[in-house]
């Protein structure tokens, strides 16, 4: 009797247990099913923004807390490289030294012939970044999964960050491009790297004669670039810039010029018509704590915000 | 006058309970494992990365709490801190981690209280192989995306370096889960006892 019983209540127990775990899958396949196939705006997209402006406050202290225990980590994992670096990096400031006394003379003939022409008031519109303010923001968290390189930063749309808001971050060169805004809650927003599978950036270079190419992530951490033709002059340590041309149809988010990278390598076979131009970052983005986002201000940059 | 066999002069007469052992069903402990866990994995282990390779938290805190709470908290567990990572974390995905977890949870819930559960050496090898199917799992999805990686770049730069780091921090995760729950029990519905 007692017997029957455990076997019965053991039964009862197995069943239940399968019935849950079914049931979580099944969810789980809803779940990503409805998460791809809706849109943006959709409720499971409004439901991790939600997630994010929730966890967003504790993210940043959190950030905060063990800030020390990954400045020491990358410190560590530094100390490897920094003598190759080092070496490296002092052939460099005597090859930029030369330059910059070219580019002082360049600047000063520019400014006069700026003079000349009266293209004052386009150039102070650049200097502005072109109708973008930049606004500093905290990365709290970035991807944990390689495929998707990405980060999440403490500003959002209280603080006027949009959807496609390009986003920079120094570099010894200037300000470069590291991604773009993908989704945005009142506190917090993310950013797909350029590095990141998804995003493309229509660019040019200038120095090869200002073809329209686009860039997209091969590798973690390169890009290449598409469309430059093979009469095209592409040479190593060129550098790429954004483009303000449309990509696919579509107009581009970003403002031209923003530096995006160097060129590492270019290759076309007798066959091809256009040339193959691999890309290196200036930023890797993911060694960063601060970003700045270039949220749009002017007319213009709005309207390129809203494709 | 001797008798030759040692002889205890202080302590209790009888033993104390291991103070391992958690009182109740430790499902407290489990949602705090879980918690922190994800808290960590979301926070800080982006950036103790060697190449490209993240360790992976989430993977042992769901294989400890398998092994010592069974297949449905497992899954539970699983499911939900997936979800959870899902949510905090700017990974691009909704469910497929939830699920990979989940499958984790449930499949090393049938090693609870069988001899593997109490060492930890088992634990180890299964946190390890769980974030191997974590990573294959993920790489089959993006692959269905349409995203594409060179097989040599996942190997060599996201592969390994994950796998190495998991069993490197596993370790601390596995003990503290074991201090936390104590013992193996499984808990079902219908379970008798505290």
């Amino acid at each position: 009797m007692a017997s029957s019983a455990t076997t019965g209540i053991a039964r009862r127990r197995a069943t239940l247990r399968r019935v849950v775990i079914a049931a979580l899958v099944i969810v789980c396949l809803a779940v990503f099913t409805g998460y791809f196939r809706e849109s943006d705006d959709g409720p499971l997209h409004g439901a991790q923004s939600a997630a994010a402006s929730v966890v967003a406050p504790v993210q940043e202290v959190a950030t905060k807390a063990v800030e020390p225990f990954r400045d020491a980590w990358g410190w560590a994992s530094g100390l490897r490289d920094a003598r190759d670096r080092a070496a490296r990096l002092e052939e460099e400031v005597e090859a930029l030294r030369g330059l910059a006394v070219d580019n002082a003379v360049r600047d000063q003939r520019l400014a006069e012939l700026e003079r000349l022409l009266g293209v004052e008031a386009m150039l102070d519109a650049e200097r502005k970044l072109g109708g973008y303010e930049p606004v500093t923001a905290l990365v709290i968290t970035r991807s944990i999964s390689d495929w998707s390189r990405s980060a999440r930063i403490a500003v959002g749309s209280s603080s006027g960050v949009v959807r496609n808001s390009p986003v920079v971050a120094g570099t010894g060169r200037g300000a470069a491009l590291v991604g773009i805004v993908t989704n945005v809650s009142s506190g917090a927003s993310d950013v797909a790297f350029i590095t990141d599978g998804r995003t493309e950036v229509g660019a040019t270079i200038p120095e090869a004669g200002a073809y329209p190419g686009l860039l997209e992530s091969i590798t973690p951490g390169q890009l290449r670039m598409t469309g430059i033709p093979r009469e095209a002059n592409v040479k190593p340590n060129q550098a790429v810039v954004t483009g303000s041309f449309s990509v696919k149809g579509l107009p581009s988010p970003y403002p031209p010029g923003i530096p995006v990278g160097l060129v590492t390598s270019v290759g076309a076979k007798e066959v091809d018509v256009e040339r193959t131009v691999q890309v290196t970052p200036f930023v890797d983005a993911r060694t960063l704590s601060y970003l700045a986002v270039l949220v749009p201000r002017s007319r213009e940059a709005i309207a390129r915000a809203a494709g | 006058m001797s008798t030759g066999t040692p002889t205890r002069a202080i302590g209790p007469a009888t033993p104390r309970p291991p103070r391992s052992a958690a009182r109740g069903s430790g499902l407290g402990w489990v949602l705090a494992m879980a918690l922190g866990a994800v808290l960590l994995e979301v926070a800080v282990m982006p950036y103790v990365n060697v190449a490209d390779g993240i360790p992976d938290l989430i993977a042992p805190m769901v294989v400890v709490v398998a092994l010592l709470r069974g297949s449905l908290v497992g899954a539970v567990t699983g499911f939900g801190a997936g979800l959870l990572v899902e949510l905090t974390s700017p990974v691009g995905t909704m469910g497929v981690l939830a699920l990979l977890y989940l499958v984790i949870g449930a499949w090393c819930g049938r090693y609870c209280e069988r001899e593997e559960s109490t060492t930890l050496a088992a634990p180890l090898v299964l946190s390890v192989a769980a974030a191997l199917v974590v990573q294959l799992g993920f790489l089959v999805f993006q692959l269905l995306l349409g995203n594409q990686m060179p097989a040599s770049e996942f190997v060599a730069e996201l592969l390994l370096p994950t796998l190495a780091l998991t069993a490197l921090l596993s370790p601390p995760v596995l003990l503290v889960g074991r201090r936390l729950l104590g013992a193996p029990r499984v808990i079902e519905p219908y379970t008798v006892g505290p």
